[in-house]
């Protein structure tokens, strides 16, 4: 039995920091980014191949550099502080600090990043969303 | 902030809005009646637990013919749909028409009864 129960995607919530947060206390719950749906990290690595003639069949590989990529998808708020940050900062080519996780089990990902895209999407009938999508600036921590 | 359920308040609204004279509106069984016919509130839309899409079906019943019926729905869609249904603890972002059915059934009286449902979707927010 794991020691900890599941939780709802609820709980991971995606925060912008004045600061890279170095541990949970320092991001506030007043740091979510407000209207928030849905989050997505992604890590990724390079591999970089030293294959050689006492590899057999198979390749060999040591661990390259590493980077990570987030997604958030948001019903659109244009008077919220924050998302009208994030779209300043694109807009002024600035960094962010970003910490995806939960603040009551203080476990998570922080970073600084920089906004890669931004999709804003009105359909008929249905509320308007706008998706920003990061990538991680230097070292991910996890917390 | 605090979650609550938006149906006493919206459905406290709507209705409110609804009322008109020589239409009876929810209870009783005089015709012609209009009626909040069935309220169905949706799960949070959003990790803050604000954004909400309510479901409504309102209803009219006439036993005089079946263009009264029409006419009360049209009326009932120019008072709900572009109308500002605020409430203490709801910001209301849109009304949004969707399907209207159209029935006839034959009362126990043998009068005919021409009934119009008509859904729409409220989209809601909690005030914090």
């Amino acid at each position: 039995m794991a020691e900890t129960p599941e939780k709802l995607g609820n709980k991971n919530k995606i925060y912008m920091t004045d600061d890279l947060a170095e541990m949970p206390g320092d991001a506030q719950s007043t740091d979510w980014i407000a209207g928030e749906t849905t989050n997505t990290i992604n890590f990724n690595g390079n591999q970089i191949e030293v294959s050689d003639k006492s590899s057999g069949a198979w390749q060999k590989f040591i661990p390259g550099v590493k980077g990570a990529t987030i997604d958030a998808t948001f019903n659109t708020l244009d008077a919220d502080p924050k998302q009208t940050a994030l779209l300043d900062s694109f807009i002024e080519g600035q960094t962010v600090f970003l910490f995806v996780g939960d603040l009551e089990a203080n476990t998570g990902y922080a970073c600084e990043a920089i906004i890669s895209s931004i999709t804003e999407t009105n359909d008929n009938a249905a509320i308007s969303s706008r998706s920003f999508s990061f990538v991680a600036n230097g070292e991910v921590k996890r917390i | 902030m605090m979650y609550r359920s938006a149906e006493s308040e919206i459905y406290m609204a709507a209705r409110e809005l609804l009322v008109r004279d020589g239409i009876q509106v929810g209870g009783g069984a005089s015709y012609p009646r209009v009626e909040i016919h069935s309220f169905n509130e949706g799960g949070p839309l959003d990790k803050g637990m604000s954004l909400r899409e309510v479901t409504i079906v309102v209803e009219s019943m006439s036993v005089s013919s079946k263009g009264e019926s029409l006419e009360m729905n049209a009326e009932n869609l120019s008072r709900l749909v572009g109308s500002n249904l605020d409430t203490e603890h709801f910001h209301i972002i849109g009304i949004i028409p969707s399907s209207l059915t159209d029935m006839e059934e034959t009362l126990d009286s043998q009068a005919i009864l021409y009934r119009q449902l008509q859904t729409m979707r409220i989209i809601i927010s909690q005030k914090d």
